[in-house]
């Protein structure tokens, strides 16, 4: 018993040191805060951190001079990160209450919901200042940056989907792509490229057992993304998504899925001509560019192939939203960075024209970069289809569950694709399973 | 079987032998083709351009960008990683080892109250997983001040203290501190010795190896440490080389030269270490491993 209390106080001891050292600390807490409501960008005055992933780092970084002839008295730090870094260092930020974050920081929009659910005042909320812009942004985006009515972050790119397609490929297996309206015309015609191509090149890529990005595509063109309905509940025995793995079914069944493992493998059989379409976001120019320059002139775009004659070919694929941490000391800097970047033309066309990401701001895609043609793509004006695409997005729900969702249908679609699995039944397995994992009631 | 069937015929031992080394040659030689050949494709890749890495078939020969990919990476901010990661490595290893010896030191040699107690609590930390500890030691580092530093975030002692008591380093110093005889320090302390002499010229000396083995494996745990510097490290100029070189990963668009060649260049020191104090490393992971 003695020893044991020889312990016990040992450890209070330490205990006690700890908070002791702790306690002389709050010297940092109150430093210069940002003027409020003033008027004259030369008052908004202040140093701001921005936290983003690599290319989208540089991206911002190519706004900071035509920023600072507005605001010249805000100075701007741009530090680039790995893609989950971020998060990793977003989370323990939000959870230490705020230490150590910048004022502004990038989030992709489907992780949106995990934040503020977590953390509900975590981000700061914009709903004041941003507001006046809620028609001026592609309205699916902004929807995932408004929660409970208050906006907490702004959209940046926005992933109107295309399905990217090898022009050269087509032309030797004699398909035009204009003809291709329907996913039963694309399959007619990935048939027809696997027999002329001696069964080297296959229609698609997917990451069978790790990535849905297929089913959530269609699900979204279908208007039923990404497996729960706006009231929360779990929505994956409906028509239209077991439809939409049907097709995927379909695809593979005639042969004509490459299964490939993770980014790394699409990329490659984007470049190898292992694939002669990949069904992606407006984001994979950039990819197609920067990894595949030998093919320039060979890759087009049209948009994703509808369900049946006439039906819905719009869907949308990432993208990701600037928001910022309520802990920031400089919200109005942060704020007048943010704004001038995301809700300007000139911000926005700066991105888009030097790094390829593509505007959530609509009135952007008035300027004439939009109509011009882009040599690498075959030519065509491809941006104007994008920018067309944007209105006709339906809504997709996402919740905090959505990275839950995401392994449970990766692991469906593997089932399906490689156990051949009836669509029905992995569905209905996938939401008893999503059920089960996050309480939620499945839809009838 | 073919071997059985050489003797059965009655061939001449020194033949079977000889038989014997080929067979193991050839074994070794496949066997190092094997490790040695991921190193030299990462060599290969780190010279080629980022649009060439995913080529197929893969290229197996040198490429021209190695020089541009090395000035990529040290244009963002590569050069002061590659400081930062060396700086607390050495620091890192210096003195958990001096820590470890002394703790080890006490534990093996000294009985006091509590002594096992003490010892259970190390190795039960041993066996907490770090993502535990995270988010509890990120908010003590940034709310700690020190010598007038408003807080500990982005800070050299924020990566170099916590894990400074290291338990795996004084576990394996204990055992090997418990080999020494007590006759041959009481011998010293009859001589006249201080504690602390005894302590630096009789049981340290002793053991050299495993001091080494120690000192190896703590420079490698801070070099290739990746988590708790990506959180408390936010100011990119303290950035180490794991995480300077994973921000290369982006949502769309990875640089693939320059990653591999961050890669090279991170491994290339600790290949360096690793030869030159090859012996040292196996006789003092072997001597944990016996006496363990």
């Amino acid at each position: 018993m003695v020893r044991r209390n020889m312990h016990l106080s040992l450890i209070s001891l330490l205990v006690l040191t700890l908070i002791l050292a702790a306690c002389g600390s709050d010297s940092t807490a109150t430093t210069t805060s940002g003027n409020t409501g003033s008027t004259n960008p030369a008052d908004v005055k202040g140093e701001i951190t921005v936290w983003a992933w690599n290319v989208a780092a540089k991206s911002l970084e190519a706004t900071v001079p035509s920023f600072n002839q507005k605001y010249p008295n805000v100075k701007v730090t741009i530090q680039d990160l790995g893609r989950t870094d971020v998060y990793d260092r977003l989370t323990t930020g939000l959870q230490a209450g705020g230490a150590g974050l910048p004022d502004v920081v990038a989030i992709e929009s489907d992780r949106m919901d995990v934040y503020t659910a977590t953390f509900p005042e975590g981000l700061a909320d914009l709903t004041s200042r941003a507001s006046k812009y809620e028609k001026d942004f592609d309205p699916s985006k902004w929807a995932q940056s408004k929660i409970n009515d208050k906006i907490r972050s702004i959209p940046w790119d926005s992933g109107p989907t295309g399905l990217w397609y090898r022009v050269d490929i087509f032309q030797q297996a004699g398909v035009d792509p204009k003809s291709i309206e329907t996913w039963a015309d694309l399959i007619a015609a990935g048939e027809k490229i696997l027999t002329t191509t001696g069964g080297k090149t296959k229609l698609l890529p997917v990451d069978i057992v790790a990535d849905d990005a297929g089913f959530r595509m269609m699900t979204n063109q279908l208007g039923v993304c990404c497996y729960f309905n706006s009231d929360g509940k779990i929505n994956l025995t409906n028509e239209k998504s077991v439809q939409a793995l049907t097709l995927l079914k379909e695809i593979n069944d005639k042969g004509l899925i490459a299964n490939i493992n993770g980014w790394d493998g699409t990329v490659a059989a984007t470049k190898n001509g292992d694939v002669a379409t990949v069904p992606f976001g407006v984001w994979y120019s950039g990819t197609i560019i920067d990894q595949a320059p030998d093919l320039s002139g060979k890759w087009d775009v049209m948009l994703l192939p509808a369900f049946e004659k006439g039906g819905n070919r719009a869907a949308n694929l990432g993208g990701s939203t600037l928001a910022i941490p309520a802990a920031s000391k400089n919200i109005d800097a942060a704020w007048a960075f943010v704004e001038y970047a995301l809700a300007t033309n000139e911000g926005q066309n700066l991105m888009m024209e030097k790094f390829g990401i593509w505007p959530s701001y609509q009135p952007a895609y008035s300027a004439d970069l939009y109509s011009k043609p882009v040599a690498f793509f075959n030519n065509q004006p491809i941006w104007k289809m994008f920018a067309d695409e944007i209105k006709n997005i339906p809504p997709a729900t996402y919740t905090k569950d959505y990275a839950k969702g995401q392994a449970v249908l990766a692991s469906a679609q593997s089932k399906v694709l490689s156990q051949g699995m009836d669509p029905k039944q992995a569905l209905q397995e996938a939401a008893d399973e999503l059920a089960n994992q996050t309480g939620r009631e499945i839809a009838q | 079987m073919a071997k059985t069937k050489l003797a059965n015929d009655g061939m001449p031992k020194s033949l079977v032998s000889r038989f014997q080394r080929i067979m193991i040659y050839i074994v070794l030689v496949i066997g190092a083709f094997f490790s040695l050949f991921p190193f030299y494709y990462m060599f290969v890749q780190a010279s080629q351009p980022s649009s060439e890495v995913l080529r197929f078939p893969p290229h197996l020969w040198f490429g021209s960008s190695a020089w541009a990919n090395i000035q990529g990476l040290f244009a963002n901010g590569f050069g002061r990683s590659l400081f930062n990661s060396a700086f607390i490595a050495v620091v890192y290893a210096s003195l958990s080892v001096f820590i470890a010896s002394l703790a080890g030191y006490a534990f093996a040699k000294f009985r006091f109250r509590g002594r096992s107690v003490l010892f259970g609590m190390f190795l039960l930390v041993l066996m907490i997983p770090y993502h535990v500890t995270a988010v509890p030691l990120f908010q003590l580092m940034a709310k700690i001040t020190f010598f007038g530093n408003p807080t500990w975030i982005s800070s050299y002692q924020a990566v170099i203290l916590p894990a400074l008591a290291n338990p795996f380093g004084i576990f394996l110093m204990r055992q090997s501190m418990q080999a020494l005889p007590d006759d041959l320090l009481d011998a010293a302390r009859m001589d006249g010795a201080s504690e602390w002499r005894v302590f630096t010229k009789v049981a340290l000396p002793t053991m050299r190896p495993t001091l080494a083995a120690l000192a190896i494996y703590s420079f490698m745990f801070q070099w290739n440490s990746f988590f708790w510097p990506l959180i408390i490290m936010r100011d990119k100029a303290m950035e180490t080389l794991p995480v300077r070189i994973n921000a290369l990963v982006g949502l769309s668009i990875i640089d693939y030269g320059q990653l591999m060649m961050g890669t090279a260049l991170t491994t290339l020191p600790i290949m360096m270490i690793f030869i030159a104090f090859q012996r040292q490393f196996i006789s003092g992971a072997l001597a944990g491993a016996v006496k363990g």
